[in-house]
């Protein structure tokens, strides 16, 4: 009787640790970075319009050094949202990118930030910078900030409303708020 | 059914009664076959002279007729063991040739009967002359007989299995040689072909260790019978593979590449490590500074025995020592694996306590350098020949080869698991320039920070594929010497810290040229680190997981209390190992960790957003850019014998804290701030200007904007404008043109995005240089950085 009651009781206790539980996975930079993706795509609202229809996957773009696209593509495949599966892309220039509704900008320097920034401006893409000094500040919307940050990430909100991205009041909060720099090119 | 099989008995008896008759008065007489047989043995027709003993067995009981038999059916591949009920019956028989007892006597070892095996064994040694060769392996086996005795039906709880079908699909496959992170295997395979043994090698590679890809034959570059060579060893890296070239009995130790599937750069290896006896199979400390290798040479204990030599830096070899009596006996030993942790050696031996033909055997170097006395890996051995036991420098597992039972000589290649973990980071890397970025040639030496001992070996990347691997004791700082085509030299310290389990370390580095307008200016180096802890999962607070072992759940209730009471992060990791019981090889669940970001954005709560990135384990990344400048001058660090010159000493480990921004506004003010004599100029161009005119001619704005560019991508740089004007007009009018002209240049940054503050303009007025005035009528553009 004693060895039931006390196996109910560490029942009991896993099942109050759950929601903290996640922590006790030590998860690499880019398994999390994956995670806060999957996260933008819930958290975010496209136009109608660059869906085709209800079973169109959510495309994520990688912009930069390919290897942390990997582990992206690794975590966050079969997952699902609303129904809508994910594909991961991989870009080199900036023309290349169409279609594309999440973009993963990693490892570039400030000019092709500047130059990608210029040809993808207004189109309803989320753009996220892995933490790239200023990317907010040229016209990025979200940017990861480094560890032991006092927030995750930055968002530059203008940006997302001139570019048709509606982005939960949830996900500001958590930010740091950036506006863009006084100069335009 | 009934009247068929009379009728068939029938026709057979008739059949047996014509060939008796054709027997008895034809020419196939025992004597005549005997002696026909023994002529075409002779001659090493083996398969012929077979036919006629067998004819020859069938009309006459001789003891010599079953002996050429049993001898001749050992020399078949696969038929070896068909020899049995043929000795068994010549020492049945009349004047038994007393060599017959030997080769039984080793049938029933191999077949297990080891009561029988040492009968034949004393037979042997009764009826063989006293000078005879033989002697001394006849009263081996009966020591070896004894030990296999003893071993045998001890159960073993170790599962040992053969490598799939991929790997074992030929007659024998064997010296499998593995890279350290066993993710690159050579072997040998022989190929029955018309009862003819073929040798072919081969390469393959795993993730896993355990399911191998599809083998490529390797063939041989040069003029190299493949019959005269063996597989002699591997680097850790995989990219060098040792080979011994010879006769068999005077075998001499070569290195050679591995490009594609040809075996190139057959070089003999110099110094004391050859000699005009054989030299089979070598093995390297993981930092290349020695090896051990097996000789036949004279001066050992017997055989063949197991040495160590030096490698000097010019890739010649000395100092050559046999390892003693404690590893070497009068049998041979050979194919030494020395662990990449510089104290465990495994090695094959037909002595000590060999259960037969070679056996594996194991050893380390004790705290005072010397060999403790080796021990068999008794779950391996087996009485066939077991030879070839490699490990992964993780110690997870371990390779090696050995005969299916029955079937001595039928090699194949087997893979075990080990339990083991050895305290050892490996540095798994690639080094690229350009972009996209590609594998580039490149050089690397590492020293150990502290005792500035050169690690010799530093396995230089691959050219086509700008991977290198290195192997490091933790606990350690080293400092990593890169080297590569068309670079400045660099020079990356690399903290490995101190660890109960095996680390992997990844490391790109990547090599950029930094350009203004096609000009080479500089290069930028980028190191990126990624610790992957592979045990991180098994880093269980073993005390919970004793008292959850042992069912004590008073104290386990207790120690649940204590860690919800301290909230300890730690604990909480123990806590999910106890739940998910010793499967530490559990995949990650991403399910979890998305559900966890999205319940915490859901509640807008940034507190586990923090936990989650305080437990996460980031890369370290260190970019470091270096400009040419003026007079470029290299700094210097002296490491034992060798002097190093490098453009950057970057430092890995230091992690970055600093906000960017803050780093900007610094090193603006340092921009300003600093003397001219203190700038370095890195980036010097002209842009000209129509007389009196301050308008930039288009044809400049490429100029400009690569400007723009290097300066956007190195916010460390600044630049001056220094603005000149021709000596036509007044003084005071002129010096305003020249700034104007400045401003002008200014403008034009500042409209590209640079921060005017990094900008600095100095008018000049008139140039009284003898020159043309169209070349007067100038700004001139000087990038530069604060000297270090």
């Amino acid at each position: 009787m004693a060895q039931s009651l006390r196996k109910i009781l560490i029942i009991l206790i896993f099942s109050g640790l759950t929601y903290y539980s996640a922590n006790s996975q030590q998860f690499t930079e880019y398994e999390v970075k994956a995670g806060y993706l999957y996260n933008f795509a819930r958290f975010v609202t496209w136009p109608v319009s660059v869906f085709a229809d209800a079973t169109t996957p959510i495309v994520i773009g990688i912009y930069g050094n390919p290897r942390s696209g990997e582990i992206i593509k690794a975590t966050i495949r079969n997952n699902t949202i609303d129904g809508r599966p994910f594909v991961i892309k991989y870009y080199n220039k900036p023309n290349q990118i169409q279609q594309c509704h999440i973009l993963f900008v990693t490892e570039i320097t400030r000019s092709q930030v500047i130059e990608l920034i210029k040809e993808i401006k207004g189109k309803p893409i989320l753009t996220v910078g892995d933490n790239i000094p200023e990317f907010c500040q040229l016209g990025g919307i979200v940017n990861f900030t480094q560890q032991y940050s006092t927030k995750r990430f930055e968002i530059n909100h203008q940006v997302a409303i001139k570019s048709d991205l509606i982005i939960s009041s949830k996900l500001l909060t958590l930010a740091q708020i950036v506006v863009s720099n006084e100069v335009e090119f | 059914m009934v009247k068929f099989n009379y009728v068939k008995s029938k026709f057979f008896l008739i059949a047996i009664y014509l060939l008796a008759g054709f027997c008895l008065f034809g020419k196939d007489n025992p004597k005549v076959l005997i002696a026909q047989g023994e002529e075409l043995y002779n001659q090493g027709l083996y398969k012929e002279a077979l036919h006629y003993f067998i004819k020859a067995d069938s009309l006459t009981n001789n003891a010599m007729v079953c002996f050429w038999i049993g001898k001749i059916l050992l020399s078949i591949p696969d038929r070896q063991l068909e020899a049995l009920p043929y000795f068994e019956r010549s020492v049945e028989l009349k004047n038994p040739p007393y060599e017959v007892h030997l080769h039984l006597g080793k049938l029933y070892h191999q077949t297990f009967h080891f009561d029988k095996a040492s009968r034949q064994f004393r037979l042997y040694l009764s009826k063989a002359p006293k000078d005879d060769g033989f002697r001394g392996y006849a009263e081996r086996m009966l020591e070896v007989i004894a030990n296999a005795k003893k071993v045998a039906g001890i159960p073993i709880n170790k599962s040992v299995r053969p490598l799939s079908s991929k790997i074992n699909s030929g007659y024998a496959e064997y010296a499998p040689y593995i890279s350290a992170d066993m993710q690159t295997m050579v072997f040998t395979r022989l190929e029955n072909e018309n009862d003819r043994l073929i040798k072919r090698f081969f390469i393959t590679n795993s993730i896993d260790g355990e399911l191998w890809n599809q083998p490529k034959e390797l063939k041989i570059s040069g003029n190299y019978s493949i019959t005269d060579i063996e597989l002699a060893g591997i680097s850790q890296d995989g990219s060098i593979l040792y080979l011994s070239i010879g006769n068999g009995r005077n075998n001499n130790l070569y290195s050679s590449k591995i490009q594609g599937d040809q075996i190139i750069g057959i070089t003999l290896l110099t110094g004391e490590i050859n000699s005009r006896f054989g030299e089979y199979a070598i093995s390297f400390s993981a930092d290349g500074t020695y090896c051990i290798f097996s000789s036949s040479r004279p001066g050992g204990y017997g055989g063949c025995d197991l040495y160590r030599a030096e490698k000097n830096s010019d890739g010649s070899f000395s100092n050559a020592k046999n390892l003693g009596p404690i590893i070497n006996t009068q049998n041979d030993e050979n194919y030494p694996f020395f662990h990449p942790d510089g104290k465990k050696l495994v090695f094959a031996s037909e002595g000590h306590s060999s259960i037969g033909g070679y056996d594996i055997f194991e050893t380390e170097l004790n705290s005072s350098g010397l060999w403790n006395s080796p021990r068999p890996i008794a779950y391996v051995n087996t009485v066939y020949d077991d030879r070839f036991y490699m490990m992964d420098a993780r110690g997870q597992k371990a390779i090696f080869s050995q005969s299916l039972n029955y079937f001595p000589g039928r090699y194949k290649i087997f893979v075990t698991d080990l339990k083991e973990n050895i305290p050892l980071t490996m540095v798994k890397g690639i080094i690229l320039s350009g972009n996209p970025p590609k594998p580039v040639k490149a050089q690397i030496k590492v020293y150990d920070h502290i005792t500035k001992q050169r690690i010799k070996y530093a396995y230089s990347p691959d050219e086509y594929t700008g991977r290198y691997l290195m192997i490091f004791p933790p606990d350690r700082n080293y400092d990593i010497f890169i080297e590569a085509d068309g670079f400045l030299p660099q020079l990356i310290n690399v903290y490995i810290p101190e660890q109960k389990y095996f680390y992997e370390l990844y490391q790109e580095i990547t090599l950029n040229a930094i350009e203004v307008n096609n000009r080479r200016i500089g290069e930028n180096v980028k190191v990126r680190n990624s610790f992957y802890d592979v045990s991180s999962l098994g880093q269980v607070d073993s005390t919970l997981s004793e008292y959850a072992e042992k069912k004590d759940y008073d104290k386990l209730l207790q120690m649940i209390g204590d860690i919800i009471y301290q909230t300890d992060s730690l604990g909480m990791i123990g806590l999910d190992q106890m739940t998910t019981k010793n499967n530490k090889q559990q995949k990650k669940d991403y399910q979890q960790l998305f559900d966890l970001i999205g319940q915490a954005i859901e509640a807008t709560d940034n507190v586990s957003l923090a936990l989650l990135d305080q437990n996460t384990q980031y890369d370290e990344v260190v970019s470091s850019p270096t400009y040419y400048g003026d007079n470029s001058s290299l700094g210097t660090k002296v490491f034992g014998h060798d002097t190093i010159k490098f453009a950057d000493y970057i430092l890995t480990s230091e992690q970055r804290v600093i906000v960017p921004s803050l780093v900007i506004s610094d090193s603006l003010i340092q921009l300003r701030k600093s003397k001219p004599s203190e700038r370095k100029y890195v980036f010097v161009d002209q842009i000209y200007f129509n007389l009196n005119d301050i308008t930039i001619l288009p044809k400049y704005y490429e100029l400009i904007l690569s400007v723009s560019e290097i300066l956007h991508n190195n916010s460390q740089l600044g630049v001056e404008l220094h603005g000149y004007t021709d000596p036509k007009g007044t003084e005071k009018y002129n010096y305003r043109l020249s700034d104007h002209r400045a401003k002008s240049v200014q403008r034009h940054l500042v409209g590209l995005g640079i921060s005017p503050s990094r900008i600095i303009t100095i008018p000049h007025g008139i140039d009284n240089q003898s020159k043309n005035f169209e070349q007067l009528r100038r700004v001139e553009i000087k990038v530069f950085e604060i000297r270090r």
